[in-house]
């Protein structure tokens, strides 16, 4: 065992050697050919990569490249042209461009005093064009929108479907009309963004451990019994449980575990059962922003924007704390009659068996997911010292919990939710194509004209405008498409480099879900739940407590943004 | 929809011929049918099964990591719960009560369960427009289909 280690770190030591001397040798030699380099821009100044740079020779290809991430290209060239030098730039959704070099260029290709030529020229700012797969892509994003929003199909079938759309019309389309591209397959997997896939699966992984320990049971149970009948306190530590969980779990794992207990407290106290559970639902929408990985769409926003799980807790956390207080404060005026009448005690079998249905289920399995988990936290903030990023952590503390408790590993794998993993593939291949097409650049565009320099108008705008749209719109889908118009308004804004603005998507398209019923998966699995134990909650009642609840917190979150920033 | 396993299912003892089912949820909305359904097995002498059915059909909603095996052991402590609540009602008024507890499609369980058990009556809620879990034409198609399929008396209450 000793001796194989002692081999294995000798060939990882010659490996690495080899890889730091040799490789720089052979990338950074010097090219003897003649060299032509510049820089594609979009007309926003946005850097247009993966266009075909290709160089002629008269009717000779000479040369070709493709631009890259940052919009720059170089080209080295066969030959020096002996005709007509020609570089013509193309890429999909973008006027053609031409340059033909003058006798000035063909001089620096030739080069002096031994040395190989090389030709810079300027930045070129290509123009975008309107193709026909611009319609489509935009049509499909907004059909998938409408298929989620009326449940006509399942989110993760009208995400594939979306992507099938989009790769149909690109393959069988373009042959026929080159306008009807959209984008390839190996573009369309440059688009998805591999983090948050791996940050999601790991912490399904623990949290589908964590969610079968009766932990969040169990401590609904004994905040019943801590406050006695005081309806008020109970609903306090309920909020504040539900708000603590759903920043560490999802919202939705969330309220399935808090919604069947809850109800029975409130039936053990003749109280009502939704003026525990909105309250609850309230608290959990807005809790699962504390950081980064209680919502997807935090856990996108990180991602995209190369947010650390501190960045989340320094800029966001106190502005979340802040909101649940005044929630609390809102509940507690709404529901005060509520509150105020409390119903005798249980009879002694359902207080036993109420206790029964509230106790730790696995409490080995909750004391070895308790130690990994907070090994996690501890990563997920310390952890951007080293580079290690939120998805690696999630993934390390998920093998390692696994390793540890030794289950089933079958069954774990198919807790997994592969169908929400899948959403996220299609969905990142849609809002791709969104972005391949230009829709996503001209909102941008429409976005920025609107605002013009002002920082706070847009914290302002950009958080009510994806509340309300997150009230009857998946907020997912909305975020996930507004995450490079963000991206740019951060680029251009003067004052907006803190990254701000994506702290206001967050709250408005989190906290957002609380203005409606269908604003959130959270409130439709609550409501589902209490429609079974005989207590609907109307789309009427929820937006009654809801709506203003929203306009509460979402105000408070903002207003912590434009203090903190 | 699967039925609960033998870990999460709850089953009353087998009827045979006699004995009065009511199929509830719970909840102020079901007050009348629970009512009823007391009186019902009060005024036959025989034994009354709280059937609850949790129906987890409202999960479609949930994108994100729920998990369908979670929903059913946590609706079925709840339904055990609230239907402890009733059985305690009902013995209160002096009728032998008892409950079980299934999942899957309500239509599908509620057949399956009166197949199983041959109770003598079965007492099912009347819909009221805001809080019914079925509405009125579906009621009626399900009470034909129930009274064809398995031949037990159905009180709508």
């Amino acid at each position: 065992m000793h001796k194989h280690a002692v081999w294995i770190l000798t060939i990882s030591l010659v490996l690495a050697l080899f890889l730091c001397l040799g490789l720089p040798r052979d990338v950074l030699a010097a090219d003897p050919r003649p060299t032509i380099g510049g820089r594609l821009l979009d007309s926003h100044g946005e850097p247009v990569y993966h266009a075909q740079v290709s160089v002629w020779d008269g009717n000779d290809l000479i040369g070709e490249a493709e631009s890259n991430a940052d919009g720059s290209f170089l080209v080295i060239l066969e030959r020096v042209p002996q005709r007509e030098l020609r570089v013509h730039i193309r890429r999909p959704h973008f006027h053609d461009w031409e340059w033909i070099g003058d006798s000035h260029a063909l001089r620096q290709l030739q080069g002096s005093g031994g040395e190989s030529g090389y030709l810079f020229i300027p930045d070129v700012q290509m123009q975008r064009r309107v193709t026909i797969g611009f319609w489509v892509a935009v049509s499909t994003f907004v059909g998938l929108l409408i298929l989620i929003a009326l449940e006509k199909l399942h989110n993760t079938l009208s995400a594939l479907l979306g992507m099938a759309v989009i790769f149909l019309v690109s393959y069988i389309g373009a042959p026929i009309n080159s306008d009807f591209f959209i984008l390839d397959f190996e573009r369309a997997l440059q688009y998805i963004n591999f983090e948050v896939f791996f940050l999601v699966l790991g912490m399904m992984i623990v949290i589908s451990v964590v969610e079968g320990t009766g932990i969040f049971q169990w401590l609904s149970y004994w905040a019943y019994r801590i406050a006695q009948g005081r309806v008020w306190l109970l609903s306090i530590v309920l909020m504040s449980l539900t708000g603590l969980a759903s920043a560490l779990l999802d919202n939705v794992t969330t309220m399935l575990l808090m919604t069947p207990i809850s109800l029975q407290i409130a039936l053990a106290l003749q109280l009502n059962p939704l003026a525990l559970l909105i309250p609850e639902v309230l608290a959990s929408n807005v809790g699962g922003i504390a950081t980064m990985v209680g919502t997807p769409t935090n856990i996108l926003i990180g991602s995209y924007a190369n947010l650390s799980f501190s960045d989340f807790l320094r800029n966001l956390t106190p502005g979340v704390l802040l909101s649940h207080v005044v929630l609390i404060a809102y509940v507690q005026i709404v529901f005060r009659k509520e509150y105020r009448s409390v119903g005798t005690a249980l009879s002694a079998t359902l207080e036993e068996k109420l206790a029964e249905n509230a106790r730790i289920t696995r409490p080995v399995e909750l004391r070895k997911a308790g130690v990994v988990f907070i090994g996690m936290l501890v990563l997920f903030v310390l952890g951007e010292r080293i580079h290690l990023g939120p998805a690696v952590t999630a993934l390390i503390g998920a093998i390692l919990l696994l390793v540890w408790i030794r289950p089933n590993v079958d069954e774990i794998l198919v807790s997994v939710d592969w169908t929400t993993l899948l959403f996220f593939i299609g969905l990142f291949v849609c809002v791709g194509a969104l972005e391949e097409v230009g829709f996503i650049g001209q909102i941008a565009t429409a976005l920025g004209n609107l605002v013009g320099e002002h920082l706070t108008f847009t914290v302002v705008l950009l958080t009510y405008a994806a509340a309300l749209l997150s009230m009857v719109v998946a907020n997912i889908p909305f975020t996930a498409a507004m995450l490079p118009v963000v991206a740019y308004l951060t680029r251009h804004l003067p004052g907006a480099e803190n990254y701000m603005l994506f702290y206001a998507l967050s709250i408005g398209a989190a906290m957002g879900g609380n203005g409606s019923l269908i604003g959130a998966s959270a409130n439709l699995v609550t409501a589902g739940i209490a429609e079974r134990a005989g207590y609907p909650i109307s789309y009427k009642d929820f937006m009654r407590y809801g709506l203003p609840s929203m306009i509460l917190t979402v105000t408070v979150g903002m207003l912590w943004l434009l203090f903190h920033f | 929809m699967e039925v609960f396993d033998e870990k999460n299912r709850t089953e009353a003892h087998p009827i045979g011929d006699r004995g009065v089912v009511c199929a509830t949820r719970g909840g102020q909305g079901s007050e009348p049918t629970v009512a009823a359904a007391i009186a019902t097995a009060r005024e036959r002498g025989e034994p009354l099964t709280f059937l609850y059915i949790a129906d987890l059909e409202f999960m479609r909603h949930a994108l994100m990591g729920a998990r369908t095996d979670l929903a059913a052991e946590e609706m079925r402590k709840m339904g055990e719960f609230i239907m402890l609540t009733l059985v305690e009602q009902a013995q209160k008024q002096g009728v032998e009560a008892d409950f079980a507890v299934r999942k899957g499609r309500f239509r599908d369980e509620l057949i399956a369960y009166l197949q199983e058990m041959r109770p003598s009556v079965l007492v099912l809620g009347r819909p009221k427009p805001e809080t019914a879990y079925l509405d009125p034409d579906t009621l009626a198609r399900l009470i034909e289909e129930i009274q064809t399929q398995t031949g037990v008396s159905v009180i709508s209450a």
